[in-house]
């Protein structure tokens, strides 16, 4: 076999492999941990143990040039970015729970927070709306976001209660007739970057393990949702 | 010397907004260690450089990925190329079966000493000597899941023994290593 008919057939394999995986953040290999989920955290632990155990390599020559090349591909982002885009989950998804949760919830409490325009006065950050996000239970403001236009956002939390470790708050967007994951946020939120796509009708908030889910059935502990 | 999860969060952040220079960075910084491990589980320099180049691009593309609260990037990086690379070592092994179905047997059994040669990229002293303090009964199924790629039916199908029995050896095991090794400073 020449070369250039292994690397395709690399390819292939690996191509038909990653079809079968769905990576999550520090997801770890899926048929090794799989059912093994009550202890999970700790052998990933150890795996990381295992794993910097490893006698560091260098790459191949032209491996960089590779990546480049690749990279060079790919669309920019806005330039004009001031915040950090970090733990962000884009990933589309159906949420009826959260979506009727956040509706059942709003509609009990019959209120809905006001999107107030910001004035400018805002350190470094343009916001051009602020997003607040209300307990349901108390009504009172736990989280805001500061977003801008082009989608740049910063979240600040106040007063969120601190979460375990193994715990972190997510938040979610309701564009449409979509429930998208927006990020993931930690366990104890300051301020956070982020980006807000699109005009959402419902923000959302929940505490979920730590990593994130994808589809997720909590109950959210702060909710925004636009004025009808 | 600066907080290492604060320098991996700066090159992330520098990422998201599409700064090459700090992907060159990361890969300045971590690659050997991304492909060494890609290198340990695949004993193919070609197919190393390959799973490495596929970890940076994944970076770019989904640097969303990483949580700094959740590790440091070198951990977050060296788990995806594990992934990856037993992802084509069972592909491969697949491959291979069906190619060689008459000697399917002696296409995919481990002999006596695999796991010890499996683990042969080890480098930390404490971390082969915790591997080697195991029962046997529990550090073949470690050796051939994690640095095989075998799963747990495969495992319990080689070595002829339940594979619920196979999943509580390397649990043990597994504990036993965190204990040993003191999973906690990771």
């Amino acid at each position: 076999m020449n070369d250039d008919t292994r690397t395709a057939d690399a390819g292939d394999e690996r191509r038909a492999a990653a079809a079968r995986r769905d990576y999550v953040p520090g997801a770890t290999n899926d048929q090794f941990f799989a059912s093994e989920s009550e202890d999970v955290s700790k052998i990933e632990d150890v795996s990381k143990i295992l794993l910097e155990s490893f006698e560091p390599v260098e790459p191949d020559p032209g491996v960089w040039d590779r990546i480049a090349a690749d990279i060079s591909d790919t669309d920019a982002a806005p330039s004009d970015m001031s915040g950090a885009v970090v733990s962000l989950e884009r990933r589309r998804l159906v949420w009826p729970a959260l979506f009727s949760a956040a509706a059942v919830i709003l509609a009990v409490l019959g209120t809905v927070v006001v999107v107030d325009a910001v004035s400018g006065d805002s350190s470094s950050f343009a916001a051009d709306v602020v997003y607040e996000l209300a307990d349901p239970d108390s009504g009172s403001v736990t989280m805001t976001i500061e977003a801008a236009d082009d989608g740049t956002a910063i979240a600040t939390a106040m007063g969120l209660e601190a979460l375990a470790n193994d715990e972190t708050y997510q938040l979610w967007s309701v564009v449409g007739d979509e429930i998208v994951s927006v990020g993931l946020l930690g366990a104890d939120p300051h301020e956070v970057p982020l980006r807000i796509e699109g005009e959402p009708a419902v923000l959302a908030l929940t505490v979920e393990v730590a990593g994130g889910v994808a589809v997720s059935e909590a109950t959210p502990v702060a909710v925004w949702q636009a004025s009808s | 010397m600066p907080d290492p999860r604060i320098e991996d969060r700066r090159l992330v952040e520098q990422i998201a907004v599409r700064d090459e220079q700090a992907l060159r960075e990361a890969y300045e910084r971590l690659g050997a260690h991304v492909n060494g491990v890609a290198l340990g589980i695949l004993k193919d320099r070609d197919l190393a450089s390959d799973i490495t180049q596929e970890v940076f691009v994944r970076l770019w593309e989904r640097f969303e990925r990483y949580d700094p609260d959740r590790g440091s990037l070198k951990s977050f990086l060296q788990m995806d190329a594990h992934g990856r690379s037993i992802d084509l070592l069972r592909s491969r092994r697949a491959a291979e079966a069906r190619e060689l179905a008459d000697h399917r047997k002696q296409a995919s059994t481990p002999t006596a000493g695999t796991e010890e040669l499996a683990m042969g990229s080890v480098q930390a002293t404490s971390v082969r000597t915790a591997l080697m303090s195991l029962p046997d009964e529990q550090r073949t199924p470690i050796a051939m899941a994690f640095f095989d790629g075998y799963s747990y039916r495969d495992v319990a199908e080689i070595l002829g023994v339940p594979e619920g029995t196979i999943k509580s050896r390397i649990r043990t095991g597994m504990r036993r290593l965190q204990m040993a090794l003191g999973a906690d400073n990771v």
